[in-house]
């Protein structure tokens, strides 16, 4: 199943949205340098979607940081359930 | 030495393509199993339904065969789970005990309702509602079961054309 978490709509911002928009790119351009859809990346921004770790990891390397950096708070708030 | 992958693997592998790049990356093809999931849900939902209609109106032959369908997804998932080392019946001993009496009793009173439709046909020579099918063709006409395989036909080429012209639009936009 592809895991979920209720979108609460005062959380802080996703950690990837977060970097990504430091970086100034775009989802169409992270979305390509990980060889995933926009909506894909659109979703893990989202919390819709808990990315595998492979994702995570080419996520991370294209944002130039690490898994645990972009991913650990979905251990806390419980976004992988 | 290679070795060779046994035939219900190799079948599966090339019905089910996974490597293929049209179930896109790994959210899609998680949703898309989802909806495929879904989908063989609804689709056995249906056949069980037709199958008691069938038997309703007097027919043998079609309920029979949608009973049997209905084995075949539910057959087709427990091996390819088995082999792929997922035992299907301890997940479904994991769902709660509602969720369990409800598809159990669901499941086994469409079954039951339909044998029982069956049998009163076989007794008592007709359906429980007596329906007689009009011939509405007129001589000459290639009869109910004629008009069925053409509609089917027809029915299934027109499908075909529009997912052909469907993909060919999509494809263009991309």
């Amino acid at each position: 199943m592809t895991p979920r978490r209720p979108a609460t709509p005062d959380a802080p911002d996703h950690p990837v949205r977060a970097r990504r928009s430091d970086l100034k790119i775009t989802q169409a351009e992270l979305a390509t340098s990980v060889g995933v859809s926009r909506q894909t990346v659109s979703a893990v921004e989202g919390g819709d979607y808990a990315p595998s770790v492979y994702l995570a990891l080419r996520i991370a390397r294209a944002l130039d940081t690490t898994v645990e950096d972009l991913f650990a708070h979905a251990l806390d708030s419980g976004e992988t359930t | 030495m290679t070795t060779r992958k046994p035939l219900f693997d190799r079948f599966a592998d090339s019905v089910m393509n996974l490597d293929s790049p049209s179930y896109g990356d790994e959210r899609e093809r998680a949703v898309f199993m989802e909806a495929s999931a879904f989908a063989i849900t609804v689709s056995m939902m249906i056949t069980l339904g037709i199958g008691l209609v069938a038997a309703t109106l007097g027919l043998l032959l079609l309920p029979a065969t949608m009973l049997a369908i209905t084995f075949a997804p539910s057959l087709a998932l427990s091996v390819y789970a088995k082999r792929k080392g997922v035992d299907i019946t301890e997940l479904a001993s994991q769902a709660s005990k509602r969720q369990q009496i409800t598809v159990s009793v669901l499941i086994f009173t469409a079954f039951a309702l339909t044998m029982l439709a069956m049998l009163w046909t076989m007794y008592f020579g007709t359906g429980l509602i007596d329906v007689t099918f009009p011939d509405v063709a007129g001589d000459g006409s290639p009869g109910l079961s004629g008009s069925v395989a053409i509609g089917a036909l027809v029915g299934g080429a027109l499908g075909g054309l529009g997912q052909f012209v469907a993909m060919r639009v999509k494809r263009r936009r991309a």
